[in-house]
């Protein structure tokens, strides 16, 4: 059978295009089109060389894997470089993206914050219950673990560029659950803040402007993402760059 | 990462080069595949990887070390095959593997480099 018309080669022959149309992602087009170009000519040279020589398509499949995976630091490192060539380029541009991604950082971490505490909290109730300290089950250690999981869902929308707006707009939720049934939980479990609900006469109001802070912060990125904003400011950065 | 020390080659550009050349007074120019051939000799499980082939070679062209071009589509056509992206050597190019290959000879000639050499005095256990 021939190499060429091989499933073996047109698997390998996939993979290898799908790696390289990911790292050529925000390359100069004339750039990464012929990045491309070149390795589809690169791939067909092999699997003609590979025919003549009388190689099964399983090894050329392999070979070409491995000539992949063994070149893939060079691949992003060279994609790193064509990326802040363009960067470099277009300052107005990068120091947008810069902004863009302090900002999405700052938005990951509050979030992250906010499913850390539910699953501190969520610790704390676990010890608690095995020591027999309070009993299992509690409606409020069930809504901290639903508001958890939510936080933690809303981590994740977060993470992707495409669901951030939906993620910033999810987390408003289980932040308010977090914090309210989160510390209501802990006042029965930490002698720390016992002693603070207690003796700190500011205590509500401060935990209450954390929430609302929190929230608004959450409702200002959800703002700031929504995508009919964004792709009005893109297009405005680009009439800038024109 | 290694740095670069300014009018210096990387050991694998130095081959792009050396192979470079004697494919280029064969076929005219060369492209990708038949170097990453070349360079792995008679044997083909040491096919130079895509990424470390193909960043050195933009990197040369970048240099102005090599030049690059598509090679006409009427000829991959009439091949029914992708169009090849083809190399030439340009005369800096020729100039720096003139510069490398010396550099690599010119370290056991020099008298301050054989002076440098960890010398073993005669009756002393072998560094082997």
């Amino acid at each position: 059978m021939s190499v060429v018309t091989s499933m073996p080669y047109h698997r390998a022959v996939r993979q290898v295009s799908r790696w390289c149309a990911w790292y050529t992602r925000g390359v100069d087009a004339d750039t990464a089109a012929n990045r491309r170009d070149e390795l589809a000519s690169d791939l067909h040279e092999q699997a003609t060389w590979a025919d003549a020589a009388g190689q099964s398509p399983r090894c050329v499949a392999r070979s070409i894997l491995g000539r992949a995976g063994r070149g893939a630091l060079a691949d992003l490192s060279w994609s790193h470089a064509q990326r802040r060539r363009v960067a470099l380029a277009d300052p107005v541009a990068l120091r947008g993206r810069r902004i863009e991604a302090t900002a999405a950082s700052l938005v990951l971490v509050a979030a992250i914050a906010v499913f850390g505490l539910g699953l501190y909290v969520l610790v704390r109730v676990g010890t608690g219950v095995a020591t027999g300290l309070i009993r299992g089950g509690s409606a409020t250690s069930v809504a901290v673990l639903v508001f958890t999981a939510l936080a933690a869902c809303g981590v994740m929308l977060l993470a992707r560029r495409k669901t951030r707006f939906l993620g910033a707009l999810w987390m408003i939720l289980p932040t308010i659950g977090v914090i309210h049934y989160g510390l209501y939980q802990l006042y029965s479990l930490s002698a720390t803040v016992g002693a603070l609900m207690f003796s700190m006469p500011g205590w509500s109001l401060a935990s209450d402007a954390l929430t609302v802070g929190l929230v608004v912060y959450f409702a200002a990125a959800t703002i700031w993402w929504w995508p009919a904003r964004a792709a009005r400011s893109a297009r405005v950065n680009a009439g800038v760059r024109v | 990462m290694a740095r670069r020390r300014p009018g210096t080659l990387f050991p694998l550009e130095f081959s792009i080069l050396d192979s470079g050349l004697t494919l280029q007074a064969a076929d005219g120019s060369f492209y990708g595949f038949a170097l990453a051939k070349h360079l792995a000799g008679s044997s083909d499980s040491s096919l130079t990887a895509h990424g470390t082939l193909y960043k050195s070679l933009a990197r040369l062209v970048d240099l102005g070390i090599l030049e690059a071009s598509w090679e006409a589509a009427a000829i991959a056509e009439g091949e029914a095959r992708p169009r090849r992206r083809l190399y030439t050597i340009t005369g800096e190019g020729e100039q720096a593997h003139a510069r490398a290959l010396a550099a690599r000879v010119e370290p056991v000639r020099s008298p301050t480099a054989v002076a440098a050499l960890p010398r073993i005095a005669p009756g002393e256990p072998s560094l082997a």
